[in-house]
């Protein structure tokens, strides 16, 4: 099995080191895959590109998405894997040791299961200066989902919002009848940090366009009444 | 009537082609609103509006009679309430005489045709918008707000005092877990919760119920000295034990102090490590971390020795690495004496976990992925809080302090090639040296020195407090400066000695009194660079000559702004000088101890205590300090 991790990373340069050295810690102890970790720079001025590439050379593809979003810069690092087996991750967040081997395992002993998701925690960066959650709690979102590259050909792309374009994106994926699994372990760290794009209540006015695509996409495939005019 | 708006605080909301979108983020819930239901969301959005406004303009817009129209509008503002999308405006702080939508005068021609409003609720995504963070912000405050700690009830005033109520009497015992510190005087105690962040100033008889505590329940008199302790978290009821407990009959007062809470608070939920015996662990992962420096050295090592407090400290950089801006802080100590054999040795440098060996590659890794599981309450790396070693992990800019004090032996390790932030940059190495110096029986203070060549003045007080400003315009004014965050107290000899000739400012407004420091910061993340952080300053590159090692103590001086009042200084009572010196030095040193309140407790007893009033006659603070130390000599 290969596993391909997809990271988009738009000025990550304080916490991109922290996020690729846990996927590259997911090797450790028994695992039976193979990992490809494709940064996508989705047009850093801080020197992420630059640092990627100083510091992990050929361990990562590295990838540019001139098109802002987050959405684009996932997309293209989507289309580049070689992998069977896709994993998202975020360039501010971690993952803790054992996510991967936990998560195929799920996919390689159930085939009907094509997304498997985690539970997470929240840690303030730098400590005790932003409100998290420590709690683990289970986390569907893009840092936490594991799944068959198969399934992602059968969700689509991410929808091109600035924010909210996960949750439009699992919304269709339900929608489209993929069938979702979520391990009870705690395998994901969350950074809450100042530059949080989600704590930016600005950058959420994508939300309503996001919510709105997804009840078009699902008229499209008879799952909602048409509106009446 | 009521009238109804938009819930502006935990809704989004957005118009498309005749049908609107609305997420509630409290919920998690979105809404489709089509047709005539989007048309009255418009109308609302324009103002408060009631169900007859709104079956009013309905009427006039759409093909319905007036009864369908309020009976549709009082049916749908009530879909609309139950899902908190609006909110009766006088409830929410908004008057009745909310604007509201001017009614046409004429009716729309020809009027379109009508549906009942329909309100399509979506909840299926609930849990991914509730596992987004951003509810937590509330858009009257901004980002960052900050968090309110886990064990701690939120504060409602920084301070509270409460006297006592004799007539209540109550078992209470402390509890075997809470982190407390306390500090001792005959008439007074200040009992630390390091767990809440918290402090309790207690004196009359509550002084002795507290001491009685330390050995078992008591039986207590006064319910607000209960409730003051049992909100710091300092005791709690032991009904069981209430027969042979011994009985604290008079009144005394406590008085809550929460105004260091962010200061001191816990950065994670654990609870304080205990020291275990230093076994195998420990010794080897010293000395791989010293392999480790070795092996990324190479021929590059540089060195610079210092003198501090009669000590002789190397400090062991490695050459182009960040670690060698530490060195700035500390250069006035610089000194030959001694450096054949170095009294301790720090190694500070920055390196890649990957290429340790593996001992010490598995416990960073641990501390860069999971620093909570691995560490106590403020970074203390469990593995290494040992009866020989000691260490704490800072996340974030991700630097581990390791000190093996008997040894020693001290590093630091930064886990990343970025500089360091500016609070390292103005106070390097500060764990090492509390716990190598507390060893030799030297006190760290959270406090400013600075006096002349008859003695000098400890300021003690929290940030804010004008301590740093009086500092530095003493040192502006001439006077000797010993540093003006953390110092060394010796109660022994009554001495404080110099560890950093840092200053820090806050920003560019503090040029104004101090314009000499305009452009010589020595920190990438400050303000006069563009960053956020405080500007870090050398003194004795901005004044020469004017950073000392060590002065004879006099007083320790408590500063308060009064800008309205002249520049003065008179006597306070030692709890003062406690109070202000206590709190905060064994609340920011993660490796304090009750050793730190001891000694801190002599060395309030044994110098006079004042209040320094900082008034609006800057020129005069440096004065008023010269004839107080003329005075106390």
């Amino acid at each position: 099995m290969r596993v391909s991790i997809v990271i988009p990373a738009l000025n990550a340069a304080p916490f991109i080191s922290d996020a690729i050295d846990s996927c590259l810690a997911q090797t450790a102890g028994t695992f039976a895959f193979d990992l490809e970790i494709l940064v996508v720079d989705n047009g850093s001025t801080d020197g992420t590109a630059d640092l990627v590439r100083r510091r992990y050379g050929a361990k990562v593809v590295l990838l540019a998405e001139p098109e802002p979003g987050i959405a684009h810069a996932r997309n293209t690092g989507i289309a580049q894997v070689t992998g069977d087996t896709l994993a998202l991750l975020d360039a501010d967040d971690l993952w803790l040791p054992g996510k991967l081997a936990l998560q195929t395992a799920v996919l390689a002993e159930r085939p009907e299961v094509d997304l498997v998701f985690c539970h997470g925690v929240e840690f303030a960066d730098p400590p005790g200066l932003a409100p998290c959650r420590m709690e683990p709690r289970p986390f569907l979102s893009s840092s936490a989902l594991c799944a068959r590259r198969s399934a992602m050909d059968k969700a689509g792309p991410f929808p091109p919002f600035r924010s909210g374009e996960f949750i439009a994106w699992y919304g269709l994926a339900t929608a489209r009848r993929l069938t979702t699994h979520v391990v009870p372990e705690t395998l994901v760290r969350r950074r809450v940090h100042a530059t949080n794009s989600t704590r930016n209540r600005a950058l959420l006015a994508d939300y309503p366009a996001a919510m709105r695509w997804l009840i078009e996409r699902r008229r499209e495939l008879g799952l909602e009444t048409e509106p009446s005019r | 009537m009521i009238i109804w708006r938009i819930n502006e605080a935990d809704v989004i909301h957005q118009e498309f082609d005749r049908e609107v979108v609305v997420i509630n983020l409290a919920s998690g819930s979105y809404f489709n609103l089509p047709g005539v239901a989007g048309e009255i969301w418009r109308w609302l959005t324009a103002g408060g509006a009631s169900a007859g406004d709104l079956a009013l303009q309905a009427v006039r817009s759409f093909d319905v009679t007036p009864a369908r129209a309020q009976a549709d509008m009082e049916a749908f503002l009530g879909q609309l309430q139950a899902r908190s999308l609006i909110v009766d405006a006088s409830l929410a702080g908004q008057s009745d005489g909310a604007p509201r939508p001017e009614a046409e005068m004429s009716p729309v021609v020809p009027r379109a045709p009508y549906e009942s409003p329909r309100l399509q609720a979506y909840n299926e995504l609930q849990e991914l918008f509730l596992i987004d963070p951003v509810h937590d912000v509330d858009p009257e405050v901004g980002w960052p707000q900050v968090a309110v700690p886990h064990t701690a009830p939120r504060p409602t005033t920084p301070t509270r005092a409460v006297a006592t109520d004799a007539r209540v009497l109550e078992s209470v015992r402390r509890p075997a877990a809470a982190d407390v510190i306390t500090a001792w005087l005959p008439e007074l105690a200040i009992a630390v919760n390091r767990e809440r962040g918290v402090f309790c100033v207690l004196s009359g008889p509550a002084v002795a119920a507290w001491r009685l505590l330390q050995e078992g329940p008591v039986r207590l008199h006064g319910d607000a000295v209960k409730e003051s302790l049992v909100e710091c978290g300092l005791v709690e009821s032991a009904p069981e034990a209430a027969v042979d407990a011994p009985e604290i009959t008079a009144p005394g007062t406590a008085k809550v102090d929460r105004s260091i809470e962010e200061q001191i608070r816990p950065w994670s939920p654990r609870v304080r490590p205990a020291r275990s015996a230093a076994g195998a662990q420990a010794r080897q992962f010293c000395e791989r971390l010293d392999l480790w420096f070795d092996a990324v050295a190479g021929a590059d090592a540089v060195d610079s020795r210092h003198r501090i407090a009669g000590q002789s400290v190397t400090v062991r950089t490695i050459a182009g690495q960040p670690s060698g801006a530490l060195r700035a802080a500390i250069a006035h100590s610089a000194s030959s004496i001694g450096a054949d054999q170095p009294d301790l040795v720090i190694r500070a440098f920055s390196g890649n976990a990957a290429n340790a060996s593996p001992i010490v590659a598995n416990l960073l890794l641990m501390l860069k992925t999971n620093w909570e599981a691995a560490c106590g309450p403020r970074g203390e790396v469990i593995d290494l809080h040992t009866d020989r070693t000691s260490a704490i992990f800072t996340a974030g800019p991700d630097v581990l302090s390791v000190v093996d004090p008997e040894a020693g032996r001290g590093w630091l390790v930064k886990l990343d090639d970025r500089p360091y932030p500016y609070w390292e940059i103005g106070s390097p190495f500060r764990f090492l040296l509390h716990e190598y110096f507390a060893s030799k029986g030297l006190q760290f203070v959270h406090g400013a020195a600075v006096g002349d060549e008859t003695g000098a003045v400890l300021l003690a007080g929290p940030g804010g407090s004008g301590k740093s400003t009086t500092a530095l315009v003493c040192a502006a004014a001439g006077l000797r400066y010993c540093g003006d965050d953390y110092c060394l107290a010796d109660s022994r000899t009554r001495s404080i000695h110099s560890l950093y000739g840092t200053a820090k400012l806050l920003g560019h407004g503090d040029f104004a009194r101090l314009p000499e420091l305009r452009g010589l910061s020595a920190n990438s993340d400050g303000f006069e660079h563009g960053g956020e952080g405080k500007g870090v300053f050398m003194v004795n590159e901005v004044w020469p000559g004017r950073v000392v090692p060590s002065m004879p103590l006099r007083a320790i001086v408590v500063p308060r702004i009064d800008v309205l009042g002249s520049t003065r200084w008179e006597p306070c009572p030692a709890g003062e000088a406690l109070a202000a010196l206590v709190p905060s030095t064994v609340g920011q040193l993660p490796g304090a101890s009750q050793e730190d309140a001891r000694r801190l407790e002599q060395l309030v007893a044994s110098l006079p205590s004042f209040h320094l009033f900082v008034g609006s006659d800057i020129a005069g603070i440096p004065t008023a300090v010269r004839d107080l130390i003329a005075a106390c000599g």
